[in-house]
C-alpha cells in the first residue's frame, strides 16, 4: 500500500515535470511590461534611489548634516573591514540566527504537532502562542528588562528552584546579555514559526498519515519521516525569514542593552545607528551597504539551495 | 486601442514616479500658515519635558496670539538621529534646543544647520549682549564666531541628591568620604533601602559623571584635561578611578545591575519612589522639588499614594580618600536655536527672543526649576515655587545658583561623540568585566578624540 502511494506520488511529480514550460519573457512583451511599469517605476524611483544614495554616501566623509562632504573613495569600507566591533556584531548575528532559527523551528513544529492532535481549548493555546508576535517590542522591552533584572522574575524562579547560584543581572553581564536577547527574540517570534508549521501540516495528506499509523509508526516516527519532509519548504522559508530578521535586528538589542555592556550584544543594526548618531554618516552607510550585500547573498544562497534540493527531489 | 491604453499607462507611470520622487524631495511647506493668520512653529527637543512644555506654550501663546508652538518631545538618546534628517527637511523643527557640548546635542554638531543668532541678540540686547548673560554661556554656544543657540538655562553638576526624610529616619548624615558612604549604605541595606542608585546603561553619560567625581577626588581637573587631550587617559588617575568604581560595586554601593538600567526612567523612578536614598544628578533635578511635580514623578514611578519628601543636594564625597572634595561642574545646559530650513524664521525669532532674552521667559524657565537662569539678575519666582520643603529647598536652590557662578570646570563642553563613547566603555568595562584597569585606560586613550581647539582652551 505504501509502495503504491509512493509510486503514485512519484508519478504526480513526474507529471508536474511534464507540465509545459512557462512562456518565455519575450512572449509577455511588449504591452505586458506597461502594466507593471507604474509599480516598477515607483520601486526604482523610491527604493533603489535610496539604496544608490546610500552607496554614494558611503564614499564620503560626512557628518550627515553639514555642507562639507569629502570624497574618500573606499576608505570607509577599508576602515569597516578593519573594525573589530563590526565583525563582532556580525558574529553575534550568526550566533543569533543559528540559535533562534533552531529553537524557533523546534518549538514551532512541536506546538503545531501538538495542536494538530485533539487538544482541548486548542484555540486558546493558539492565541497564547501567537500573542507575543503581535505585541510591539517597544511595549515589551520594559517588561523584559524587569524580568531579566537582578530582582526580576527569572531570578526569583531560579532561586525558588534551588538554582540561586545561577542568578545574575542578565542584561548587565557581558556573558549573558546576548543570550538574554536571543531568549527574548525566541519568545516573541516562536508564534510565527508555529503558524507557518501549523498551516504546512494542514497540507499533509491524511491518507499518508493513516498509512503510517497502520504501518505501526509512532508519533515521533510519523513526525520525523512523514510530516517533516512535507514541511521542508516551510523550514527553508523560515530560515530565509530568520536570516533577514537577524541581519536587520535592531529593536530588542537597542531597547534592552543598547548593544552593551561593552558591545557584548552589539548587532549591525545598532552599530549603524550608533555611528549615524555619532555624526559618521559615511561610515554608517558603508556598514549598511555591506549589510545589504550580505543579506542579498544569504537570500540568494538559500533560495538556490532550496531550488537545488527541490530539483533533486523531483529527479528522484 | 492597445496603444492608447499603453500611452495612458505610460503617462500615469511618469506621473506616479514624479509624485513619488516629489515626496522624497524638498518641497516648500506652508503647513504653519493658518487661514486665521496664526502661524505654527515646530519645536523638537529633549527638553523641556512634556508637562513643562505645555506651561511654556501657554505662557508664550498668551502674549503672542498670532503664533502657536507645536512641541515635540524627543527622547534624549534618539535626539541626534531624529534631528539630522529633521534639519534637512522643510517639515523639521523651526526651533530646537542645543547644548554646550556632548555627543547628543552639542551645538558644534549642528553648526551648518542652524542660524547665527548674533544679529538677533544684538538687536534685542545691544552690542554688549554677551555681558548680560552669565559667565561663559555665550562663548560656550558660539562656534566659529557664530552664536548657534541663545542660552536658556545653565547647569551645575556633580551633586549627590539625597532623600533627607530617609536619612533622618535612620539618623544618618550625608557622607563626606568613602568610609562614611559605606557605613551609610550598610545602614540602608540593613533596612532594605537602596543606598545609591545610578543608571549607567544606555548612551547617557551618568556612569562617566560618577567616574569623573572619583577622578576629581584623586586629582582635581585631571579628567577634564584628559577630555581636552592635554593629558593621557592611560594614567594612574584613571586606573585608580576604575579600581574605586569596582570597589564601590563590590561593597554594594553601586548596584550589581547598574549597567542594566538607565538613569531615565529607571534610576530616577527608584529615587523618586523613595526606594533609594541617593542619586547623582545636576541642578536640573531641582525641578522635582515642587510638591506637585514630585507627586507626578512618584505616580509615574508607580507610587499609588505619593508622599511629600525633601530632596536636597550634598557635595560629592571624597570617594578615593585623597582628601579632595570634587568640585562642581558648570556650563550652559541648553540654549535655543533656529533651523536654517525654517519657513517661519520671524516667528521662530520671536519665540527664541521671548524665551531666552526677556526676563519673563527666563524667569519662567527658572521658576519651573529647569535649571539655573542664564540671563543675569533673573531669579526664580520664589514665593510661588510650591516647594516640598520651602525652608530647606529654597536655600538649596540659592546655593546651586551661587555654585553656577563660581564653578570653573565645564561639564560636556569639550566632549565629542568619540570621547563620550570612550568614557561609556571605560565605565562599562570597569563594572562588567575583569579587564585590567590599565587595559581599559589604554582603550579609552585610543578611542577618545579631543575636539578641535580643546587643548588650547
Amino acid at each position: 500500500m505504501n509502495a503504491q502511494r509512493h509510486q503514485s506520488r512519484s508519478s504526480e511529480l513526474v507529471g508536474l515535470a511534464k507540465v509545459p514550460a512557462r512562456p518565455s519573457r519575450v512572449q509577455l512583451a511588449p504591452h505586458g511590461y506597461l502594466w507593471i511599469f507604474p509599480a516598477f517605476a515607483l520601486c526604482v524611483g523610491v527604493i533603489y534611489y535610496c539604496v544608490g544614495y546610500s552607496v554614494y554616501i558611503s564614499t564620503l566623509s560626512w557628518d550627515g548634516l553639514s555642507s562639507y562632504q569629502q570624497d574618500v573613495g573606499l576608505e570607509n569600507y577599508q576602515k569597516l573591514f578593519a573594525d573589530p566591533l563590526f565583525w563582532s556584531s556580525l558574529w553575534h548575528t550568526v550566533v543569533f540566527f543559528v540559535v533562534v532559527f533552531t529553537l524557533q523551528t523546534l518549538l514551532g513544529i512541536v506546538f503545531a504537532a501538538i495542536l494538530h492532535s485533539k487538544v482541548k481549548l486548542a484555540v486558546i493555546y493558539k492565541v497564547l502562542i501567537f500573542l507575543p508576535v503581535v505585541i510591539a517590542p517597544a511595549i515589551m522591552a520594559p517588561v523584559h528588562r524587569n524580568v531579566l533584572s537582578k530582582d526580576g522574575a527569572l531570578n526569583s524562579i531560579l532561586s525558588s528552584l534551588g538554582l540561586g547560584d545561577f542568578t545574575r543581572s542578565w542584561l548587565a553581564d557581558t556573558s549573558t546579555s546576548l543570550w538574554a536577547i536571543i531568549g527574548v527574540q525566541i519568545w516573541s517570534s516562536a508564534g510565527v514559526a508555529f503558524i507557518l508549521f501549523f498551516a504546512a501540516m494542514s497540507q499533509v495528506d491524511l491518507e499518508t498519515l493513516e498509512a503510517a499509523r497502520i504501518d505501526g509508526a509512532g508519533n515521533v516516527r510519523t513526525l520525523l519521516y512523514i510530516v517533516m519532509p512535507e514541511v521542508k519548504g516551510t523550514v527553508i522559508a523560515l530560515a530565509v525569514l530568520n536570516a533577514m530578521a537577524a541581519l536587520r535586528l535592531f529593536d530588542f538589542p537597542y531597547l534592552l542593552t543598547r548593544g552593551g555592556p561593552v558591545y557584548s550584544s552589539e548587532f549591525p543594526g545598532v552599530f549603524i545607528y550608533r555611528e549615524y548618531a555619532a555624526a559618521h554618516a559615511g561610515y554608517s552607510s558603508a556598514a549598511s551597504v555591506v549589510l545589504l550585500v550580505i543579506a542579498l547573498g544569504a537570500s540568494v544562497l538559500m533560495t538556490m539551495r532550496h531550488r537545488r534540493s527541490l530539483r533533486a527531489e523531483q529527479g528522484r | 486601442m492597445v496603444s492608447r491604453v499603453s500611452r495612458s499607462l505610460a503617462l500615469a507611470s511618469v506621473f506616479a514616479l514624479a509624485v513619488g520622487l516629489g515626496a522624497c524631495g524638498s518641497g516648500s511647506s506652508d503647513e504653519g500658515n493658518g487661514d486665521d493668520g496664526v502661524v505654527t512653529i515646530n519645536y523638537w527637543g529633549f527638553a523641556p519635558k512634556s508637562t513643562t512644555a505645555d506651561k511654556y506654550k501657554e505662557a508664550f501663546e498668551a502674549s503672542h496670539p498670532n503664533i502657536k508652538v507645536n512641541f515635540r518631545v524627543v527622547e534624549i538618546t534618539d535626539y541626534p538621529a531624529t534631528l539630522r534628517p529633521g534639519l534637512q527637511s522643510d517639515d523639521g523643527p523651526d526651533v530646537l534646543p542645543l547644548a554646550a557640548g556632548g555627543a547628543i546635542a552639542g551645538a558644534f554638531l549642528f553648526e551648518d544647520a542652524v542660524e547665527d543668532l548674533t544679529p538677533l541678540a544684538k538687536a534685542t540686547l545691544g552690542d554688549d549682549f554677551a555681558d548680560q548673560f552669565g559667565g561663559g554661556y555665550i562663548e560656550q554656544l558660539t562656534v566659529n564666531g557664530k552664536l548657534l543657540a541663545s542660552p536658556f538655562v545653565g547647569v551645575t553638576a556633580q551633586y549627590f541628591w539625597y532623600n533627607k526624610d530617609l536619612f533622618d529616619k535612620y539618623s544618618l548624615v550625608p557622607p563626606t568620604n568613602y568610609d562614611e558612604m559605606k557605613k551609610v549604605c550598610d545602614t540602608f541595606a540593613a533596612n532594605d533601602v537602596q543606598c545609591f542608585v545610578g543608571g549607567f546603561g544606555g548612551d547617557l553619560p551618568f556612569g562617566g559623571e560618577l567616574a569623573r567625581t572619583i577622578a576629581n577626588s584623586i586629582e582635581p581637573g585631571y579628567w577634564e584635561d584628559a577630555i581636552k587631550g592635554k593629558v593621557s587617559w592611560e594614567s594612574p588617575v584613571i586606573t585608580e578611578t576604575v579600581d574605586v568604581l569596582r570597589k564601590m560595586q563590590a561593597d554594594g554601593i553601586i548596584a550589581e545591575d547598574a549597567i542594566a538600567i538607565q538613569q531615565y526612567p529607571e534610576a530616577n523612578n527608584i529615587f523618586q519612589s523613595q526606594q533609594a536614598a541617593m542619586i547623582q544628578m545636576g541642578s536640573w533635578y531641582a525641578q522635582y522639588d515642587p510638591k506637585d511635580v514630585s507627586a507626578e514623578a512618584q505616580e509615574a514611578a508607580g507610587v499609588t499614594d505619593p508622599q511629600v519628601f525633601t530632596q536636597l543636594t550634598m557635595p560629592a564625597p571624597d570617594l578615593s580618600g585623597h582628601g579632595n572634595i570634587p568640585t562642581t561642574l558648570g556650563e550652559v545646559d541648553w540654549g535655543v536655536a533656529i533651523s536654517k530650513r525654517s519657513q517661519h524664521k520671524a516667528e521662530a525669532e520671536e519665540f527664541v527672543k521671548w524665551l531666552t532674552m526677556t526676563e519673563e521667559g527666563q524667569q519662567f524657565g527658572c521658576s519651573v526649576l529647569e535649571g539655573v537662569p542664564t540671563l543675569k539678575n533673573v531669579e526664580p519666582d520664589w514665593p510661588n515655587l510650591n516647594l516640598s520643603n520651602p525652608e530647606l529647598q529654597e536655600a538649596n536652590i540659592r546655593q546651586i545658583i551661587e555654585d553656577s557662578l563660581t564653578t570653573t570646570e565645564t561639564r560636556n563642553r569639550w566632549i565629542g561623540p568619540e570621547t563620550a563613547e570612550a568614557i561609556l566603555q571605560l565605565v562599562q568595562g570597569a563594572l562588567t568585566t575583569n579587564t585590567p584597569a590599565a587595559d581599559l585606560a589604554a582603550a579609552a586613550q585610543s578611542a577618545a578624540k579631543p575636539l578641535d581647539g580643546a587643548a588650547d582652551s
